[in-house]
This record gives C-alpha cells, structure tokens and sequence, in this order.
C-alpha cells in the first residue's frame, strides 16, 4: 500500500467513520415516516445517489468541453471517470426506487417524468461507455467520447421537458418553493449525500489514477515494442 | 453554398442512378408498417393512438439503415479521402451529408405519408399539412444527429448496431414530440398543445443542427 497518498488515507478514514454515522442517520435519528414505514429510509440512499450521479454526468460534461477545448488528457481521464462512476451511482438510484416504489405505489415501475428522464439518462451515458469500449484503441476515441458526453448531457433537459409534459406522481419532496420534509430527515439526506460525495471523491480518484497508469504502461509497451 | 450544393448534388445523383439503396429502404420501411400493425394487433378505437407510433418505428428504423449507409459508402468507395483534401470545410460537409441525408429520408416518408393513412385509415385533413412539417423537422433534427454519429462509428467493424445504440437514447425526446404531436392532429385533438411540441421540436433542431456542425471538425479529423 506505499503507493497510496496522505491524502486518500485522510479520505478514507473520513468514510470509515462517515459510513457508520450517515447508517445511525438513515436508520435510527430519522424519524419513521407515518404512512409508509420503514421502507421510506432508502430515500436517504436513494436521492444522494440521485444527486451525486447528476453532478457526475455534469462532470462528463464539462470534462469533455474541457478536454476539446484544451487538448489535456487530463481532462478526458476525468470524463471517463465521470461516467462511469454516473453510471454506477445512477443504477443505484434505478434499482433503490421500485424498492421504495412497489410497497408505496403498488407497482415497481411507472413511466413517471422523473423515473423516465432518469432511466433515459441511464441509457445515454451506458452508450458513452459503450462508445468508449468498442472504440478502445482508436485514435479519436477522446473526441469522439467528449462530443458524445457533450451532446448527451445537453439532451438532460430536453429529456426532462418532452417527458415532464405527462401527469407526474412522483413525490415533489423537494422544489425550489419549500422543503416539505422534517428537518431531522433533511439532516440525515444531507449526512448520507455527504458519504457519498466522500465514497465518490476516492474513486474519482481511484479511477482517473487508473486511466493514468493505462497510458503509462501503453507508452512503455511502445517503447519496448520499438526496442 | 456552391460547396454545400456540390455534395448535396454528389449525394443525389449517386442515389438516383442507383436506386437499389432508396427502393430497399422504402420496402423496409412499409414492411415495417405492416409489421407493426401486425405485432400490436390494433383495430378499433385505440388504432389511432397507438397507429402514429408505428408510423415513427418505421421513419426510425428506415431512416437508421439510410444514415449507415450515406457515410459507409464514402468509406468503401474510399471517396472520403477525396472529400477530406476538397476545399470544403468540415462544417460544409456536414452540412452537405446531412441535407443529402434529410432529402432521402423526407422524400421516404413522402410516400409512406399516404400509403399510412390508407393502411391505417385516417381522413386527409388540414392537419396532414401540420404532421408533413412534423416529418420534414423530425428528418432535419434525426439526420444531423445521426450523420455525426454514423461518422463516429464509421471506423468500427459493427457499425450498423453502435449507431442506434448511440442514436436511439439521445433521439427518445425526438420521438416523444413526434409521437405526441401525431396523436393531436391525427385525432383531431385540441391544437395548442401541439404548437407546444412544435416549439419544442425547432428547438431541438436548432440545438442539435447547430451542436454538430460545431464538433464535426473534430469527428472528421481521425475517420
């Protein structure tokens, strides 16, 4: 482990005490909500997944404006991490949902604006990635991946308006207007989504290293190729 | 736009002379009516909602087989080469590949448009103008879309399914207000939702017409 730095250590000990106290959050400081039980707590998992894979797919976003715009790798191990870590954070908050949903709604899946915009999102950014893999040693796949992650989060929006403009019954817990939620179950999503960003900030880093040494070896394969 | 013009012209001719490739795609493309009608086992009253969605399976699935196509013959002929050192910039290229492209698919559906009102048996109504000019600007926003990526997966060796893998996600909100807008004029619904999907429809065009011809540049300079 000598090639792990101060600064992910300091991380990590971070969510080795964070894991166990966002748990004490969700599980025991929140108070149980009146109609739907206990199954009503994956919500605290469930909306911080929602938001750390929104500003993940914003991250593929501006990685791949950045990376066009600059030419630095850098930037594109960043997108690439991005996505598929949006990817990862987005399955959760598709498979935590119809858990929540089939006791609450009755049925495991709706075509609601949320639930359609968010699965459609899931879609987009799986091409990215199969983009990347079935391109893997092109030349242009940095580019070509960087325009696609642009085109497809500029589709979010679009996406949530043509499928917003349906009946929607998912719950509005929260809206620009009002929090409608007990200020303990605020504390206790915020805790959680701070996890998560914690859980999330080591394996951006995990996976942009990863890139990195990719490159590296790809260039010495090269270079003992050559030899 | 003389440059723009040559390669609309290019594109044109070559599938004029040829025909096979428009007359397979036309085929496939009633096929697909038919199919549809067949797999959904529509009659009564629901035909009309469910009809307008068969009729965009069908632009979608036609339109796919076009766009691989318009790109992979520059590759195999290897006349790409030939446009690459022509004085036309990447941004004329496109602009020429996608209007070519747009021409085929709107001329398609020119003659579909009639041959599903018979199948489906819809009255022709002012409205069937409306759902022309739906076509004619889901065409332009798919086939901008859709000539930047079958460029992308022009150096791939399964090219045909990348590019409805890559297409189809980023298309839903297209189909959507295709779909939604067909089913208000074709019923003869209440008109102010549909200049809603209207707008939201230019607005897609605009975004994506404009988005591609800006980051052609870089998909054409490792083809």
């Amino acid at each position: 482990m000598s090639n792990v730095r101060i600064s992910d250590k300091i991380l990590l000990f971070l969510i080795f005490i964070m894991v166990p106290v966002a748990l004490y959050f969700a599980f025991a400081y929140a108070p149980e909500e009146r109609v739907m039980g206990v199954v009503q707590r994956i919500f605290y998992f469930h909306v911080s997944s929602a938001w750390t894979s929104l500003l993940s797919f914003f991250f593929v976003f501006v990685g791949g404006a950045l990376y066009l715009w600059k030419n630095d790798k850098r930037f594109d191990y960043f997108a690439y991490a991005a996505a598929e870590l949006g990817v990862f954070f987005c399955t959760i908050v598709i498979v935590t949902g119809p858990i929540w949903a089939k006791p609450v709604w009755n049925v495991w899946w709706t075509w609601d604006p949320r639930l359609t915009s968010t699965f459609v999102l899931w879609l987009i950014f799986v091409a990215y990635l199969i983009l990347r893999s079935s391109l893997a040693d092109h030349p242009a796949v940095r580019k070509y991946a960087s325009v696609y992650g642009i085109i497809g989060f500029i589709d979010v929006p679009i996406v949530y308006l043509s499928i917003y403009w349906w009946r929607t019954i998912h719950p509005r817990v929260i809206t620009p207007a009002k929090v409608d939620l007990h200020p303990k179950m605020w504390y206790s999503v915020l805790i959680c989504w701070a996890t998560i960003l914690l859980l999330y900030t080591v394996l951006m880093k995990l996976r942009i290293r990863m890139e990195r040494l990719k490159e590296e070896v790809q260039i010495l394969q090269e270079r003992v190729q050559e030899d | 736009m003389s440059i723009i013009s040559a390669i609309v012209r290019k594109d044109l001719v070559i599938e004029y002379r040829s025909r096979q490739t428009f007359v397979t795609t036309l085929f496939f493309g009633l096929l697909v009516l038919v199919v549809g009608n067949f797999s959904l086992s529509i009659g009564g009253e629901q035909q009309t909602v469910i009809a307008p969605g068969i009729l965009w399976i069908s632009f979608l699935f036609s339109g796919l087989l076009f766009l691989n196509h318009i790109l992979a013959t520059e590759k195999e002929e290897n006349s790409l080469d030939g446009l690459l050192i022509s004085p036309a910039t990447p941004g004329q290229l496109f602009l020429g590949k996608m209007i070519s492209a747009t021409i085929f698919l709107v001329t398609l559906e020119t003659i579909l448009f009639p041959v599903f009102h018979i199948l489906f048996n819809f009255q022709f109504t002012l409205n069937s103008i409306w759902l022309y000019l739906v076509i004619l600007l889901a065409a332009l926003g798919y086939c901008s879309l859709g000539v930047l990526l079958a460029t992308m997966a022009l150096g791939l060796k399964n090219r045909e399914i990348i590019l409805s893998v890559l297409l189809f996600p980023i298309l839903i909100p297209l189909l959507i207000m295709a779909v939604k807008s067909s089913i208000i004029l074709l019923n003869q619904l209440k008109m102010d939702q549909f200049y809603n999907w209207l707008k939201l429809l230019i607005g897609f065009d605009i975004i994506y017409v404009v988005l591609s011809y800006w980051s052609y540049h870089w998909i054409l300079e490792d083809v």
